[in-house]
Order: C-alpha cells, then structure tokens, then sequence
C-alpha cells in the first residue's frame, strides 16, 4: 500500500470520479502520444506496444466515463487542482522523460507496469482513505481493474526480457557532428 | 481574449505528429498549452501561436489553432503585429532559448519594453538541438560537448528571468517540462496579466544534452510571493540558482495599445486573398 495521502477526491463523490476520469483520459491520451512519437523515430514494435495500451486505456477511460455520467455533471478542475498525492501528473500517465527512441518492449512495458502499478494503489489509497461507502466501493473496483492491468502487463512482460547492454548505442547516432 | 465554452485539451491538437526526439522536454509544454487553453475555453479561430525557427518552433503545427512558423528570431515581431493589428485575439510566442536570445535578442529586449499584451513562452534547453547540438546563449560556460566550442564557450550564460525584468516585461516566470501542469497555470496566469508575458521553461534536450534529465532533482519551488517592484523582483531573480520555479514578477505598466483607426475591415483584407 502506498503511503500517499489522497484527501480531497476522497471527501466528494463527484471530485472522485472527476478526478479518475481524468486519470484514465490522460494515460490513454499519453499513450496514444508515445505511439504516434516512436512511430516517427522508426521503432514500430515498440509503438505498436503503446498503441495496444492506448486502446486498453481507451477502453478503461470509457467505461469510467459511463459510471461517471450516471452521477451527473462532475465538477470542472483545472489541471493544475487535481490532488494527485504530491506527483505533477496523473499517476497512470507515463512520463514522457522515461521514452527513448531505441527503447525495446521490455523498457515499454516496464514503463506500462509502473504506471498501472501508481493507479492501482491510487485507488487503493482513496478506499481506504475515505469514510463515504460509495467512494469506498467504486474505488475498490478500479483498483481492481488497475490490479488485473498489473497482471496481464506482468505476464506481457514475462515475453520480453531485459535487452543485453548496449540496447541504446546507435551505430548512426543523431548527435555525431564531426 | 475570449474565454467560452469548455473544452478539452485535445480539441487544441492538431493531426500533425511531433517529430521531437522521444523523451524531449517539448512534449511537456505541448500538453501544458493544449490544457492551458482548455482550461481557458479559448476559441481555436480567436487564438494564434506563433514561433521563429528551433524544434521548439514547431509547434503550430502540433496545434489546432492559428499558427505562423515564421523567420529564424522574429517570432515576437510578427506576433506584435498581430496582436497590435488584431487585439481581440489571443496570441502566443513560441520559441528556444537560441531563436529567442540570440538571433532574435534584438527583438526580444524591445517586446519587453514595448509590453504588448501577448505572451512569450521560451522553451529553454540551452542548446541548438536541432542544428545537432551547439552553445546557445544560455549554455553554461564550461560545456564542451560541441566540436565548436571544445573548451566550452567560455562566456556567461545569458539569465532569461533577470533579462526579462530588466527589459520591462510585465509578467515573468519560470517552470519545468517535468511538471506540465504547472506550466499550463503559469501559460494561463501569463496570458491572463496584461502586456508583454515571459514564461521561461526548462526544457531538457535529451538527445544532445542528456545530463538536464538531472534537472528534476535540482528544481525547487521559487519560494516567494510575486513582486510587482521590478527592483525586488530582480533582486530576487538575481539570488535565484536558475532552478526556481514559480512567479517572479508581475508588474502593473500598461500595455502599449496604440488607438489607430482601421484602414481596413477584415473582411475586405480576407478578400483581397480570396482566389
């Protein structure tokens, strides 16, 4: 269990859900971002592997959505509102520092089990933070989720081993300006 | 300005693909503009970015708003025109620490002191990234990592924040590609201030200087409250390492609006382009 403390989307039922609609939207978003950027620096495999996880999270920020719009209209929060336990981003967002252009599947979906990872204990955190029982079980049940993402990036993972040393070094490197 | 209906931060990307090198700073401040303008409602058709040359300088094409990709350091000349010819739109400058300090430093010295109410974003990597790695104006002086300056340049790095101040730009800031949503409040709070806006981003390049990914362990927040004294506030910026974040200046000169009567409606000037 993380140590993070969430306190505010823990308190409001609608802040909640505001909040882990934007989580699901921003790392599908981000993933599609990531595919489309090493689609252009001619790494296929690995751009297809972040456009697989886009649609995962396409699909998860979806359904969220769906259970969100039940509730009714969620509050606006600016993006720089959102209480994401101390870290500058949505905890399921990978970063856009951790890519690199000879990035192998292994470093892609090592990448994608952090992510998932930070959201499942998000959730986590938010259940067990919270006194209202609606956030509790709707927290839970995306934790859940997130936790069945771990599992199947864990056994994706299993396919790809780490890469030898020497996976980055490009015999035509872009910075050699002789 | 105009502030309308709300908006998502996709709704001000375009179809075009970033080219930037996977892991660059740029990505940050992309996303921290799409979310500052959603944040704002801003209407794609009332709102322009425009850029000199560099690979922050793309950006208008990564955008669904009005954009010029213009001249090599006259990103802020042109801007200046639209936003004097064209008030009621939102314009923002795009540019990097080398279009903005060294071939466009003549530029940037008089946009701050001519305070037009736009804003400039400078996406600092203290780099010539796209012309595969030489000393800018901000690249500290003992980097020597170029073939052209193989003791390093040798000579001091030019400080945005202080120059800024000193200049007469009435809104000054600094931030972090690390943390995108603090840039985009700090995009909005620029955009918001009147006259000229400076918000200085650190923006690593990954490619030719790979060691500003230590930049997330050297950023702190600035740790003080905005001055609107340009005195205290360049005091402070002076005292700063470089690595502070936050608001330093946000002053109270009006911004230059010359009342000039309009020689031409828009739409006879749409017309005269019209095939």
């Amino acid at each position: 269990m993380t140590a993070t403390r969430i306190r505010r989307c823990a308190a409001d039922l609608g802040l909640f859900l505001a909040h882990a609609v934007e989580l699901e939207a921003e790392a599908a978003a981000r993933y599609d971002e990531l595919a489309d950027s090493l689609e252009a620096h001619n790494n296929p495999e690995v751009a297809r592997l972040f456009r697989e996880l886009a649609g995962h999270g396409r699909s998860h920020r979806d359904q969220v959505a769906g259970i969100a719009a039940a509730h009714g209209p969620l509050p606006k929060v600016a993006p720089w509102d959102f209480d994401w336990g101390g870290a500058a981003e949505s905890p399921e967002a990978p970063t856009f520092e951790d890519v690199h252009y000879l990035m192998t599947p292994h470093h892609a979906l090592a990448l994608a089990l952090r992510c998932e990872t930070r959201a499942r204990d998000y959730y986590a955190a938010v259940a067990e933070e919270t006194d209202q029982p609606g956030i509790a079980r709707l927290a839970r049940s995306f934790a859940e989720e997130e936790e069945s993402h771990v599992a199947l990036v864990r056994q994706w993972l299993d396919r790809f081993p780490p890469p030898p040393p020497g996976w980055d070094e490009d015999p035509d490197p872009p910075n050699y300006n002789e | 300005m105009r502030e309308a209906r709300a908006c998502t931060p996709q709704d001000y990307k375009s179809d075009v693909k970033p080219v930037w090198c996977p892991g660059c700073g740029d990505f940050s401040v992309l996303a921290a503009v799409t979310r500052a303008f959603a944040s704002m409602g801003l209407e794609t058709h009332r709102t322009a970015l425009i850029s000199g040359i560099g690979c922050s300088s793309r950006i208008p094409a990564y955008t669904s708003t009005y954009g010029f990709h213009g001249v090599h350091g006259r990103a802020l000349a042109a801007a200046s025109g639209l936003k004097l010819a064209r008030p009621d739109l939102t314009v923002v400058a795009f540019g990097g620490d080398g279009d903005g300090f060294s071939i466009g430093g003549n530029h940037f010295l008089h946009a701050c002191r001519r305070n037009v109410d736009l804003t400039y974003v400078i996406m600092d990597n203290q780099v010539y990234g796209m012309t595969k790695g030489q000393a800018s104006p901000t690249t500290e002086p003992d980097w020597c990592e170029s073939k052209l300056t193989p003791a390093g340049p040798g000579v001091t790095p030019i400080q945005p924040v202080p120059l800024s101040i000193a200049c007469g730009a009435n809104f000054v800031a600094r931030g972090f590609s690390g943390d995108p949503n603090m840039i985009a409040r700090l995009i909005v709070d620029a955009i918001r201030h009147p006259g000229f806006s400076v918000v200085q981003v650190l923006s690593p390049c990954v490619t030719f200087r790979p060691e500003q990914k230590d930049w997330k362990g050297a950023v702190h927040p600035y740790g003080r409250e905005p001055a609107d004294n340009p005195m205290l506030a360049m005091h402070a910026a002076l005292e700063d390492d470089g690595f502070g974040v936050g608001i330093f200046y946000a002053g109270n000169r009006p911004p230059f609006a010359p009342q000039a009567e309009a020689t031409a409606s828009v739409e006879q000037l749409e017309a005269e382009f019209a095939p």
